[in-house]
């Protein structure tokens, strides 16, 4: 793939991931400013997740390195606007939340209740499995990610709400 | 507001109230300084709305100036942990994670000269403060939260106001009236909300690759979905049955695509019709929960989201049974 394709890409992703940062933060009532930048960090994050899994690396870890990212950002951006970081962290990554892949573990498993051919069985244990395992780990790189400016600086990141 | 208008306006206001009820107005007015002191809150949302109501509250400010078992005595220990408490079940039930409470409750219990032990849990708080001071004055409260509703305005606002408490040294009435400030604030109105929620989640479906059709179709699906939750979040139904039948009704409206065959992509839609529903904050808290050590709260909150989670994928497997539809 060619850089303008790649870069159009990745620009349609961003927006599109904006829009939806946009819409899941606003149901969790964050300041107005908070909304904004939660939209920028979703697009950057995910324009940059997009490209990196089509160029091949794995989506647990591009979501880590994306998630880290977004957190060091949120700190930022904290110290500017006087705002908890989660406040516009965590609205952010939802549109990186792995739901689809948890719908379908649980469906794969209701699946596997009513199914009584074991090859089928089988083929809906193992989609069980693909599935569970990398919710999982989405989930556990998103939240490591976005947590580790907070553990690596505790205090810097707990006084950005001080004025003084 | 010109100053002979102003005048006239309150003295109308006045005379209206006497006019109604003499009785109750004479009673508001000799007892003014007892009222507010009980009703902070009402008085400061009738602030913003009446300029009758500023003098009001300029004389309630006189009062606690001026009346020196407020301001300058140490507020009781029940009066503090009252407080405290309220504070950390509104951050509690406003989706914040469990360090973050302790942080903020400690601090501000620290400025009011108390010692801090917290735990909390996904329904109720336990909470012993000890005067630092004199170790026999201490009290051990049990407080039930209310029910989630995540807002993040409520959290940042509060946080600002712990460290404003450790900063300026600020007294037990201030950070009441300002506590009381904050909780008062309303939320964005439902109709933006779903307006917005729409468009993000027919954004979402465009992201995992769904044509126009898919798309209109997530969107219709959405505002159904999303309406009908609304309605019977406001009638206080059960959370599972809440997300059971509104993810039902949007698998109906989104599997649509397949019946009519619209589009290239309908699975798309079906399965990205009901990702509203994602309890992704909760997610996030019980994830941060475990890794910093909380590991009871963390666990509650993952299982909360998952059986919300559950219960979703119970709606949307109905619909595509009924749908005749065996792939996602």
């Amino acid at each position: 793939m060619t850089t303008p394709e790649m870069i159009q890409l990745m620009t349609i992703d961003g927006i599109l991931a904006a829009i939806t940062a946009i819409g899941f933060a606003i149901s969790s009532n964050p300041p107005r400013k908070a909304i904004l930048i939660s939209a920028l960090l979703a697009a950057l994050g995910h324009g940059f997740r997009f490209s990196m899994i089509k160029y091949g690396v794995d989506i647990s870890i591009s979501t880590f390195i994306v998630a880290s990212f977004i957190g060091l950002l949120s700190i930022l951006f904290a110290r500017i606007i006087h705002c908890p970081a989660e406040v516009f962290g965590f609205p952010s990554l939802l549109p990186m939340i792995p739901g689809l892949f948890a719908y379908r573990t649980i469906l794969s498993l209701i699946k596997f209740m009513q199914s009584t051919n074991p090859i089928k069985n089988q083929e809906f244990f193992m989609d069980f499995f693909h599935n569970g395992m990398t919710t999982l780990f989405i989930l556990l790189a998103l939240v490591v990610g976005v947590s580790l400016p907070v553990l690596l600086f505790p205090k810097l990141s707990f006084s950005v709400t001080r004025r003084y | 507001m010109p100053k002979k208008h102003l005048k006239r306006h309150i003295v109308q206001k006045k005379g209206i109230r006497k006019r109604k009820n003499k009785r109750k107005a004479k009673s508001i007015f000799t007892n003014v300084h007892f009222s507010i002191s009980l009703r902070q809150n009402k008085i400061l949302i009738i602030r913003k709305e009446q300029s009758l109501s500023d003098k009001l509250s300029a004389k309630y400010n006189n009062f606690i100036k001026t009346t020196p078992n407020l301001e300058n005595k140490l507020p009781s220990i029940e009066q503090t942990a009252d407080l405290l408490s309220d504070i950390a079940c509104e951050l509690m039930s406003s989706g914040a994670h469990t360090m973050r409470i302790l942080q903020n409750i400690s601090r501000m219990a620290d400025n009011f000269g108390y010692r801090l032990d917290l735990s909390v849990f996904q329904l109720s708080i336990i909470m012993t403060i000890t005067d630092r001071n004199d170790s026999t004055k201490r009290l051990t409260l049990i407080k039930k939260t209310k029910q989630l509703l995540i807002n993040y305005t409520f959290v940042s606002n509060l946080s600002a106001l712990s460290w404003d408490t450790h900063d300026k040294q600020l007294n037990y009435v201030e950070v009441k009236r300002r506590f009381h400030e904050i909780i008062s604030e309303k939320r964005t109105s439902r109709w933006i909300i779903l307006i917005l929620v729409t468009f993000a989640n027919a954004a979402f479906c465009g992201l995992f690759n769904g044509d126009i059709y898919a798309i209109e179709l997530v969107f219709a699906a959405t505002l159904v979905g999303y309406f009908v939750r609304q309605e019977m979040m406001l009638r206080h139904i059960n959370h599972l049955v809440v997300y059971t039948t509104s993810s039902f009704v949007a698998s109906i409206v989104a599997g649509m695509g397949y019946i009519f065959h619209w589009g290239n992509t309908p699975e798309i839609a079906l399965a990205s019709g009901v990702l509203y529903h994602t309890p992704g904050v909760q997610l996030i808290n019980s994830v941060l929960d475990i890794i910093e050590g909380h590991i009871l709260t963390g666990i509650a909150r993952l299982v909360n989201a998952s059986s919300l989670m559950i219960c979703t994928a119970i709606g949307l497997f109905t619909a595509m049974l009924l749908l005749g539809l065996g792939k996602l």
